[in-house]
This record gives structure tokens, sequence and C-alpha cells, in this order.
């Protein structure tokens, strides 16, 4: 940035008068507008309520009055100490199977990465869901002999411990992608150097490739711990019942409660949970910059340890680690789906599809969630692919300042908890809409709002990867031969990129499918979304149903996955989370 | 056909001047290679010329008529040139007649008009059959004859080409190299040929124009700027000139002067001024290990290395005179040994214009 700045400022009055064309202004206009009402505006609207409160109490007061509460303070310490405990959890088993992926010699390598990123494409909501009916009651492991049911007086996991354990799976493959990217940068040479000087495998992982993946662990836990201090999903599902209230749940419940007149005290709380997740984000931001000051030189990568007679052990141990934490949950999950009522013990005899047949035909509310939430994603993957690509391009190939700019705004929405967006959505859209004179509020349109804010960094960075990778001078050899920059941008621009934008807009529609925390707030009557029935159905105690709208988002979740893998033959490397 | 003139260009980035104060006029029809060093400014005259950059301060015209300068600012896409790229620029979602037929497209040629057009530049080329290809089907050498195709389609009176041949091997640039002389001629276009391989602008250009720092040192047609280069710059970087001292006695008849090199006499071109001591450039062709009547005349040096090359072996001969300079002589015949006594005759040189850069 700075060399920009001082290549401009001696031009004097040689400031072309005409370089930039038309079209890319009335572009740059369209995208900022885009971002600075979708982004900007409502995070901007949060940090004003909470510096200036609309009640004209005075922050110093709100602030005081809403921490003199000792439910307030208990959330505060409860979202800490869990999600302190969730990231310790997520950083050991993200590094632990990081390590054994990339640094031995284990087969079917492709088969655990997706095993183990499968949490990430599985909404909290649900994985909480599935671990419920795998330790619950009516669960099917307790009809295995030698094994003893731990939870007949009530689920054990409607508690801390619980929390903690859940989201610490949920957020493993964020410390798990960190440090198979930090070992993929390492150079096999320290490696190598460290045995011929006679030092055993086991030491080497210790004493020299650990220690040099620590900024990475940091820069993954870092990101562990601002989701789960996010995290909706399993603090509502495990400690409503359990009574251990966190500050995203403290806000759930204080505005289902109280409705828009608490709006105030919430704007505290969520801009409390924004700071805490910028306190991670910055230390994210640390670690990643040491990480690459540390290892600039690339050369050759890594060779795997041969673990010989152990690699069998060591498949094992991981297959059976995977198998409890990511299949067992969905299969008791498919199990719950299939019985007729809870404690009737599932055999071919008394499985049945009643469930499905009654959450997709039978109940208004389910049928509608699926009808809303694939408009909703639909409507976000499409839009946030469309205006990606423009940003994107700005950005990267023309290097245009203000496109930067909106790129780095975009991830704001991404990076902060859902329900701080949620919040600031509603201080926006409220009230009526100036000329328009209607209210978003309460209508589906706040939740598809919220959606493009908060998916845009998703949609937006295979975008940029793709434009990356485009030869600068394909665009220019097109504008030698005459094209202006809209017909450049259409024809050859836009057909090199579209497979990495699809891809994105896949990955956003993935997200929004699933998503609870935005919705949680958002939503109203006739304008359900899966996450929030498959919240309330267990809330009201319908788990087989809610089970069963869960499998049904899971499937189609899987299938949209392996739609994206179908195209992702043609993108740059890296663009889908999933891939080995 | 039309010519291409630079003003003053000057074009900083940042504290540096990358393109500082060039004046170049380029004659409608004529072939002008751009040579220097990575770095040298080249590259960014070239996309000066092209639009990409725009200039700190000068001007630029194009068939007489300004395209940029302080008030002016013609985008690329409607100064109606071609432009061959080092990474040919070919793009891969389009079949490699669509490739080459996007300029006439974007042009609004008629489609029956197109098809022609780009056959018959295929045809130039020597890729008729290949029309139907996709880009990432064709090897280096095939894909760099699209580009140029995509070039000639056009018919632009003015081809700007940013080292062209750079990433193809050896065989394959030269073979091409005849090709684009045929190109020029076919075309009757300005080219203007950025490279840093001095061979590669000898072989192709009208004029060589070579630059260093950002500056133009000489331009010049290719056997002239062989023959007499204008500084110690270009004599050492076009034909790898040995640059020796010499002192000046006085005329040699038209155009020679008389020397003495480490007070031996030898006779060189130029016009310099007697009883000044200057620099002349010796070229190793023009060297030879001299025999013993004729030592009085010749250098006396002492074999240092020697280094075979089939036709020729090359002698490394350090001066008695001067231990820092290692003069290198061919010789065909039987090599001497090293730290054998030789003697170096001069039988031409050109005394240097200017002294030093």
């Amino acid at each position: 940035m700075t060399t920009r700045v001082a290549t401009r400022a001696p031009a004097g009055p040689a400031r072309p008068p005409a370089l930039r064309v038309d079209g890319e202004r009335v572009l740059l206009a369209v995208v900022t507008v885009y971002v600075a009402a979708l982004c900007a505006l409502p995070l901007l609207r949060l940090l004003s309520e909470a510096v200036a409160p609309a009640g004209g109490e005075g922050t110093a007061a709100l602030v005081e009055e809403v921490f003199s509460s000792r439910f307030t303070r208990i959330a505060l310490v409860n979202t800490l100490e869990a999600s302190l405990g969730a990231t310790v959890l997520s950083i050991v088993l993200g590094t632990g199977t990081a390590l054994a992926v990339g640094l031995t010699d284990i087969r079917a390598r492709t088969a655990f990465v997706f095993l183990l990123i499968l949490p990430l494409l599985i909404p909290a909501q649900i994985s909480a869901l599935a671990w419920l009916e795998l330790i619950g009651p009516s669960s099917p492991l307790w009809r295995l002999p030698l094994i003893e049911n731990p939870a007949r007086g009530g689920n054990p996991l409607y508690s801390r411990e619980g929390i903690i354990l859940l989201m610490g799976i949920e957020h493993a493959p964020m410390v798990f992608l960190a440090v198979r990217a930090g070992l993929r940068t390492l150079p096999g040479e320290l490696v190598e150097a460290a045995r011929a000087s006679g030092i055993g495998p086991a030491r080497a992982t210790v004493g020299i490739v650990l220690p040099l993946l620590r900024p990475a662990i940091i820069a993954g836990g870092a990101l562990a711990f601002v989701s789960a201090i996010g995290n909706f999903g399993v603090p509502a599902l495990l400690g409503i019942p359990g009574r251990y209230t966190m500050l995203t749940t403290l806000i759930y419940q204080r505005l289902n409660g109280f409705g828009p007149s608490v709006l105030g005290e919430v704007a505290v709380l969520a801009f409390v949970l924004a700071l805490l997740a910028a306190a991670g984000l910055a230390l994210q931001a640390i670690a990643k910059r040491r990480g690459r000051l540390a290892l600039d030189r690339t050369s050759r990568p890594l060779a795997p340890f041969t673990l010989g007679p152990w690699r069998p052990v060591v498949e094992t141990a991981l297959g059976g680690l995977l198998a409890v934490i990511a299949i067992l949950p969905l299969l008791a999950l498919v199990s719950t789906s299939l019985i007729q009522a809870i404690g009737v013990p599932l055999t071919p005899g008394t499985a049945t599809l009643e469930h499905y047949r009654d959450v997709l035909f039978d109940n208004d509310a389910t049928r509608r969630a699926f009808v809303n939430s694939f408009a909703l994603a639909g409507a976000a993957a499409v839009a946030t692919g469309a205006i990606a690509v423009p940003i994107a391009f700005l950005a990267v190939r023309r290097r245009s300042r203000v496109a930067r700019l909106l790129d780095g705004v975009a991830d704001a929405p991404f990076a902060l908890p859902g329900i701080v967006l949620a919040i600031a959505c509603i201080l926006v859209y409220l009230r009526p809409l100036p000329v328009l004179d209607v209210s978003l509020y309460n209508t589906a349109w706040i939740i598809l709002v919220a959606y493009l804010g908060r998916f845009l960094a998703v949609g937006l960075r295979p975008a940029a990867a793709g434009m990356e990778s485009l030869d600068p001078a394909q665009e220019e050899a097109a504008q030698i031969c005459g094209a202006g920059a809209l017909k450049r941008l259409r024809e050859i621009v836009l057909p090199t990129v579209a497979p990495t934008a699809a891809a994105g807009a896949l990955l956003v529609f993935l997200l929004a499918v699933n998503e609870l925390t935005v919705s949680a707030l958002l939503w109203s009557t006739g304008n359900e979304t899966l996450g929030v029935v498959v919240f309330s159905l267990y809330d009201e105690g319908n788990a087989t149903a809610a089970a069963a709208v869960a499998v049904l988002s899971v499937a189609a979740t899987l299938a949209v996955a392996a739609l994206a893998s179908l195209v992702a033959r043609r993108l740059p490397h890296g663009v889908l989370p999933w891939q080995a | 056909m039309a010519g291409v003139s630079l003003d003053s260009l000057t074009k900083r980035f940042g504290e540096t001047a990358a393109v500082d104060g060039v004046s170049l006029r380029v004659a409608p029809g004529e072939f002008v290679a751009l040579l220097g060093a990575s770095g040298c400014g080249k590259t960014t005259l070239l996309r000066l010329i092209a639009g990409f950059e725009h200039p700190d301060d000068g001007t630029i015209a194009i068939d007489g008529e300004t395209v940029a300068g302080p008030r002016t600012a013609v985008p690329p896409e409607r100064r109606r040139l071609g432009m061959v790229f080092q990474s040919y620029a070919l793009w891969p979602h389009l079949s490699v007649a669509d490739n080459v037929g996007y300029p006439l497209k974007v042009r609004r040629v008629a489609r029956t008009e197109r098809a022609s057009r780009v056959a018959l530049a295929l045809e130039l080329v020597g890729l008729t059959g290949f029309a139907d290809r996709r880009p990432a089907a064709l090897s280096g050498g095939q894909r760099q004859r699209v580009a140029l195709a995509r070039c000639l389609a056009a018919e632009p009176s003015v081809v700007l080409l940013d080292e062209p041949l750079a990433n193809l091997d050896v065989h394959l640039r030269e073979s091409l190299q005849v090709e684009f002389r045929r190109f020029h001629a076919a075309a009757g276009a300005t080219f203007v040929y950025v490279t840093h391989d001095q061979a590669e602008a000898m072989a192709l250009a009208d004029r060589v124009a070579v630059m260093v720092d950002g500056r133009i040192a000489q331009v010049a047609p290719p056997r002239t700027l062989y023959d007499e280069p204008a500084d110690e710059t270009v004599a050492r970087f076009v034909g790898r000139g040995q640059v020796v001292p010499v002192a000046i006695e006085g005329g040699d008849g038209a155009g020679r002067v008389a020397a003495r090199l480490w007070d031996r006499p030898v006779s060189l071109r130029g016009a310099a001024v007697p009883g000044r001591a200057g620099r002349a450039v010796l070229r190793a062709e023009r060297l030879r290990l001299a025999g013993n009547e004729e030592a009085g005349n010749a250098v006396p040096a002492r074999v240092d290395n020697l280094i075979f090359h089939g036709p020729v072996t090359t002698v490394h001969a350090r001066v008695e005179a001067d231990q820092d300079t290692v003069l290198q002589v061919p010789t065909s015949g039987p090599p001497p040994a090293v730290g054998d006594r030789v003697a170096v005759a001069v039988d031409d040189g050109w005394v240097l214009p200017k002294p030093s850069r």
C-alpha cells in the first residue's frame, strides 16, 4: 500500500485523465454501496449503539446496569471458561490429527481428512442433537453388552463439560486446517537435518516440528476460541436445559423473552462478544504473521515419517477416534429419526419413516422451513457469487484501494459471532426503511439481508483466489484487441473465474442452509429456517422430528459438498477446505 | 502503417525512474528492438506505448496522434495496436480460432470476413487445422504462433512484442526468429520488440535501441551497434566487447587513428582527438596469437586459462603490463599451455567516442 502511495505522489499533473474507464467506476460504486449497506452499516450501527445508546442514559450507565446483573456476570464467566476449555480440546484434537495425517505415512488419507473436516459442514445444533441422541437414555449404544448407561439420571451432556466436549470437537477442524497448512510450508530439510544428526522421529516431532508449528497452532486455536464464544447451537441445546448460560444464549433468552425493548441491553452484550472475538482475531493475525516470518522460504515439503509396524495401530486409533466423534453421533441421529417414539428400541420391525413424512408434508412449520432455508440460502449464494466477482476483480486485478478496503470490511461480519450481526441487523432494520416506510423486522428479508452480509467473505475468498491465478496479460491482451472494461470482465475474466466463484457460492449455500445463530434472533412465524426448527422441535420435546429434519439437512449438505467437489477439478488448489 | 514517436518520456515508480527521459522515433514499417538487461526499463517503455502505464512526463504519439501526454490518455483498447505477450496470454476458455478471431469480433467485423481472416492468419503461422483446439492442447511454440496470429489477424499498424520467445527452448527460438522477420514483411506493420537477448535483437531488428537504467544508451542498426558502440556499457553488453585503455597519437587515414595500447602501436577505427587518453573496444575475433616475427607490435601476455569450444579454443591471456586485464583470444591451431608467454596481435578496434558513462 505504501509503495502505491509513493508511486502516485510525484506523478503530479500527469495523473491520467481517462485511464479508469467509466464502466469500472460504475462497478466500483455498485460494490461499494453493497458492502457498505450489508457489511459495514449494521456493525457501525452496533458500535454507535454501544458508544451512544439510543435511550440517552449514556454508555457508562447502561454498561453498569447490564453488568450489575448477576446473570450477565455468570454468562460472561461461563462463556470464557467453556470457550477456553473447548479451545484446549480443539488444539489437542486438531494438532494431533493434523500431525497424524500430515507427518506419517498412514493410508486412506483423503477419507480421514474428509471425516476430520466433517464437523465443519455439520452445523452446531445438529451435532449437538446427534450427541444428545448418542449419549441420551434411548441411545442404541446402551443396548450393546458391557456398556453401562451413564445417562439414567438425565443426559450428562447438559453441563459445562458437555458444552466443552462438543464445542471442542466442533471447532477442532479449524486447528487441524491451520496446522496442516503450517506443516505444508515447513521445509523438509529441517527435519532431515535433525534425523541426520541421530534424532528419532518422535523427538524430531516434539523438538523441531511442534515448536515451528506454534504460530499455526496459536492461529488455529484463536479461531477455535472465536468460534466457541460465538457458538449458539451447542449452548442452546445443551446449556439451556443444563442451566449453563453463555453470552449467546443470554442474548437469545433476553430478546426472546422481552422483545425489542431490551435491544439496548443486548446490544451491550453483543458488543462485549464482539470485543472478545476481536481480541481472538487479533491474536490469530499476529500468529499468522509470525508464521510467515519464520518460514518464508519453502523448499522440499516434509517427507512423512515411516511408521512401519505401528502404521496399522495409528490407523486404527485414528479411525476409532473419528468413528466416535464423526460417525457414531450421526448414526444415533439417524436411529432417532427412525424410531416410533423415544424409548421404543430400533429394530427392523419398529423402524418407521413416519417422522420424515411428518416434517416434509404434515408439519407446516418444518415444511415452510425447508422452503425458506433453501430459498434464502439459494438467494444468498447467487447474490454473493455475483457480487464477489466484481469485488475480487477490482481488488485483485485493479488493485483498487477502495475495493481492497471493501474486501477487508467483508471479513468482519463473518469473523464476528453471528449473533452480533443479528443484533446489529435488528438495530438497523427495526425501524421502517426511509423511503419505502416498511420495516424488514419480522419478515424473511431481514434474514436474507443478514445472510448477504455474513457470508460475503465466504464467497469472496474463492473468487479472489481465482482472480489471483488469472494471468494479468490475458486481460491486457483483450484490452489491446479493443475490448472495453465491462466487455473484458464479461468475456475474458468471468469465464476463467466462474468455476471458483461458483464454488464460493456453493460454500455460501452450505453454510446458509443450515445456519442457526443469525436466524435464531431474526426469524418470525412463517419465516422459520431449518436451524430454527431443529432447535425448537427439540426444545418442544419432539426429538424424533428434530432428528428427521437434521438428517435431511445433513443429506442435502453432503450432496451439495459432493457437487462442489465435482466442480473442484477446475479450481485452484485449496478453495474447498475438505480436499486432501 | 504508422510510426511511433516518444518524446522525453519519464515513468517513475516511487523514487526510481524506470523510464528516464526517453525520446525515440520509430519510422512506419520499421522493426525496432528494445534491448537491455532485466530492470533496465524496456518492458515499462513498451507498456507505456501500449497504454497500460501512463507517463509521468513526456508524450507518446502513434501515427502522428498524441495518445499519452500531460492532458491525454487514450486507453489501450482505443490505440489500435497489436501485442504479443511473453506468457502468450491466450484465453483458456476459447478455441484457437476464437482466440484469433476475438479482436475482429470486438471490432464488429462480419462473421464471414472474420472466418476468412482467421483462416488466413492461422495459415500464415502454419497452424491450419488447429482452429478447434483449446490452447491447453498446444505446445509452447504453437501457443506463441496462435498469439502472433491473433495479433496479425487484427491487421494492426503497430505491433508490440514483449519478450515473445523468452519462454521457448533454444531451437524453437531460432526457427521462430526467422519467421518473425517473415511476419514483419507480410504484415507491413511497425514492430517494437522487447528482448534481453542481444543476438535475438541483432538478428531481427532494423534498428536496436540499447537501454541502460531507464535511458536509451544508443539507437543504431545492428551492424553499427556492434562495430561502433557509443559507450563502454553498450560495447560490453553487445557482443561482449573487451574495453581497454589506449593513448591516441593522431590520425591514421580516413576514419582511423594511430594509438598505443600498453605501449605497442595499433591502428584503430574512430575519430578521436590526438594526445588524449581514451578507451577502445576490442572484439575477440579481431585478436589473435602473434607469431615471433610480429612480437614487437603485439601485446605480451601470459596464458591464464584455456576454454575449449570445439572449432576454437579461447585463450585467457593476462596482459603483462596490466595484471588486471585478461584478453580473450580465440585460436584454432594447437593452443599454448597454461603459463606460456604469448603475444596478442590486435587487428582492429574501435575508439569509444564517449570515454565512459
